[in-house]
């Protein structure tokens, strides 16, 4: 079942407890009431469906795959699911899973553990962390893709992370043995930051 | 003032050859040993620069600047038009980069446009970080759109447009460009079969 406006950080419960009262289903169309989000059990095998006519303020939670046609601005968090925005979707979030595939228009932060795919439809705009990443030539894309495996850990964790640990390497065509001199000043991989710039938080202008 | 369109290019109706580009095979040999690089790209998303950088476990910063330079409506009256595309660019990310493509588009803006992004970009990236530049320099015109370059095998670049007007090139040459960049060094220039001049800098 996915869960609306639940599951925050203990310091952030309080802030959410407000938030939560305002956290907001509204159909653009009658439908009865508890049908807006579609959540199917696991059993099904069937991906629930958030329809184009739903729109949804908050944060969504849930534990099977799920596919968005509408419109969600906050956070999806489907860490252990896949997420898929399909054409008609406009999700405005930040946005954690297990893979997820963009079809529609997305603006924010996408984490996933295993696969991210922008397909030509797409319009991103945003950060992927993802250790594989599929970009399909003519998708819109503006933001960074992180491929690194341990940018991953403080997101899903170091367990998660060790099973992608090495997952881009597997698609690898080319030597890390390369007689070329290293650029000089290179940084190491443990001076590194882990983390992402949030461009939909940071930049504001309207770019796509 | 964007040239005005002079025809047809009889030699475009379909997808190029790739051209070999040693300074960018260069690039790549570098960034490999670097590990996990950070490389800001100029140009539109492709999948075969993904594909090239995904085994490095890169971290790939897309800046799209044709769709800038597409939005973009030049006000005469506007005596900062460089702000346009620096306003474009993503805040800097969480380490600075080891590297910058900018394939064709230099072309594409006058110069002292060019010049105040290479200075937004040369803060954006550590010291020693390599700039690689492509452009139009041995032939009077070129495609009226910047193109959509994709890497081709170890060290080549292939031009993934179509048919597209041919415009007046400006033919920058590597000294022109080398004295608007003011925070790069220039380091090496190769001219390309195709005509276009593969140049790279180094950020000071």
């Amino acid at each position: 079942m996915f869960e609306f406006g639940k599951g925050k950080r203990p310091a952030e419960e309080q802030d959410m407890q407000q938030r939560d009262s305002t956290t907001a289903m509204r159909s653009e169309s009658p439908a009865p009431a508890g049908a807006a989000a579609t959540a199917r059990p696991h059993s099904t095998g069937q991906p629930a469906v958030i329809g184009p006519s739903i729109r949804i303020e908050g944060d969504l939670q849930g534990e099977e795959d799920l596919v968005i046609e509408g419109e969600v601005h906050g956070t999806v968090n489907l860490r252990g699911n896949a997420l898929t925005i399909g054409s008609k979707g406009q999700v405005k979030a930040d946005v954690y899973a297990h893979s997820i595939r963009v079809e529609g228009h997305m603006e924010g932060d996408l984490y996933a553990a295993e696969r991210a795919v922008i397909t030509k439809t797409a319009n991103v705009r945003g950060n992927i962390t993802a250790p594989r990443v599929n970009l399909e030539d003519g998708a819109r894309f503006r933001g960074s893709i992180e491929m690194d495996p341990e940018s991953l850990q403080p997101v899903f964790g170091a367990s998660k992370a060790a099973n992608v640990s090495g997952a881009g390497s597997a698609t690898s065509g080319a030597s890390a043995s390369s007689p070329a001199a290293p650029l000089p000043g290179a940084n190491t991989p443990a001076s590194r930051a882990a983390g992402t710039d949030n461009i939909a938080g940071k930049d504001k202008k309207a770019a796509n | 003032m964007r040239p005005a369109t002079i025809g047809r290019d009889p030699a475009s109706s379909g997808r190029q050859d790739p051209v070999r580009c040693p300074l960018f095979a260069q690039l790549m040999a570098s960034l490999e040993s670097l590990g996990r690089p950070h490389v800001i790209d100029l140009g539109p998303a492709g999948h075969a620069l993904l594909e090239r950088l995904a085994p490095m476990h890169a971290r790939l910063q897309i800046v799209d600047l044709p769709y800038a330079l597409a939005q973009w409506q030049p006000d005469p009256e506007d005596v900062h038009p460089q702000r346009w595309f620096v306003d474009w660019l993503m805040p800097p990310g969480p380490r600075p980069a080891d590297a910058i493509l900018a394939w064709d588009l230099p072309n594409y803006l006058p110069l002292e446009i060019t010049a105040a992004l290479m200075h937004a970009l040369a803060a954006r990236c550590r010291k020693g970080a390599l700039v690689h530049l492509l452009a139009t320099y041995a032939h009077p015109d070129m495609p009226a759109a910047p193109g959509r370059y994709s890497p081709v095998g170890e060290d080549a670049l292939r031009n993934e447009s179509g048919t597209a007007p041919r415009i007046t090139a400006p033919r920058y040459t590597s000294t022109a460009l080398d004295e608007a960049f003011v925070d790069l060094r220039p380091e090496r220039a190769v001219l390309l079969k195709n005509g276009m001049q593969e140049m790279t800098f180094r950020v000071a």
